[in-house]
């Protein structure tokens, strides 16, 4: 949702290291990330923050890690890859090694996506996996809806 | 013989059985203070520990309403104890507070406070900015704060609290091994 970046990040865990002097934190083992309507799993995550203590990146490692959100048409978005980033200051997901996005049924695969959550503009890179082509499959009635905006 | 050289005499062989009977009584009459088994040596009110480094600078120092110490056992108990420990680095000087309504000390070992435990910061910028928790264990040696019971942690931006504690003084880093929970909270707009 629109203002899910301007709500309380949650974190549980199995453990949990935080290193003062270099703003980070390390959480590893069962990691549930809530923040708003944005739900991500994942075996270990990494949290950066910045000097005045905001939240700058998050870095979740999975087998997969998975990654929600619902949109403000109700839709619900969801992702897995092995890895993810996600930099709330440019409201980015950045999804790394065998990375899917899917809403409803359709989908994106490729080795790399990077997915604007507000823009909700997305762009997959396969590298050099199946010769660097993308595949994606879009349900008709997506189509019309993408006609009509 | 005159009265001054009999006095001499006289005076002269007091000092001599004063001697001997000083002697004797230190020989065969020692007696050993002994404190019955379970008294505490000493006990102080208001008091403050302190210890230094070999650089002459203090280290800890542990002030308290009510010290009671065992030397038996070199323990020490404490009533409303106040826990102050420095760690030098090269920015400067990170002072911690750490107090509570009873504490122990093992002398030159640790110390364990309980009850309305409270970490706080004595610097500024501190990473965090108050922990509290029923017990906290200081151990003199690896300069860390532990505990096995739940421990909150309040900070810039974020909270966290979970059981399985430990705080290493040194190089600021923290750790929860007990299903810790973190929050970390967006800036205000």
């Amino acid at each position: 949702l629109k203002d899910d970046t301007s709500q309380p990040l949650n974190i549980i865990s199995n453990e949990q290291l935080a290193d003062f002097n270099n703003n980070k934190a390390i959480f590893v083992g069962e990691v549930v990330a809530t923040q708003g309507s944005i739900e991500i799993h994942a075996q270990r995550a990494e949290i950066t923050r910045n000097n005045n203590g905001e939240l700058k990146e998050i870095i979740a490692y999975g087998k997969p890690t998975t990654y929600k959100q619902t949109q403000d048409n109700g839709k619900v978005i969801n992702s897995r890859s092995s890895i993810m980033r996600y930099i709330p200051a440019d409201n980015q997901i950045i999804l790394i090694g065998k990375a899917t996005i899917f809403q409803e049924n359709s989908h994106v695969n490729g080795e790399k996506i990077v997915y604007n959550t507000v823009t909700k503009q997305l762009k997959a890179t396969n590298g050099n996996a199946q010769n660097g082509r993308v595949q994606s499959t879009f349900v008709p009635n997506e189509l019309k809806n993408k006609k009509a905006d | 013989m005159n009265v001054t050289k009999r006095s001499i005499l006289i005076a002269f062989v007091l000092s001599v059985v004063c001697g001997l009977l000083y002697l004797y009584t230190n020989t065969f009459f020692k007696t050993k203070i002994v404190i019955p088994e379970g008294l505490p040596t000493f006990i102080a009110y208001d008091s403050t520990i302190s210890t230094y480094g070999k650089s002459g600078k203090v280290e800890k120092s542990l002030t308290s309403t009510k010290l009671t110490y065992f030397n038996d056992r070199n323990l020490y108990f404490f009533d409303n104890p106040l826990i102050t420990s420095y760690t030098y680095t090269d920015k400067g000087m990170d002072v911690w507070h750490l107090k509570g309504q009873r504490g122990s000390m093992l002398l030159n070992e640790f110390a364990t406070i309980s009850e309305d435990v409270v970490l706080t910061p004595g610097f500024e910028n501190a990473p965090v900015q108050k922990a509290t928790a029923f017990s906290l264990k200081y151990d003199f040696h690896t300069n860390k704060i532990t505990s096995t019971d739940t421990v909150s942690i309040f900070g810039q931006a974020f909270s966290t609290e979970g059981k399985d504690f430990s705080f290493d003084l040194t190089n600021n880093v923290l750790e929860y091994k007990g299903k810790p929970n973190a929050i970390y909270y967006p800036k205000k707009k």
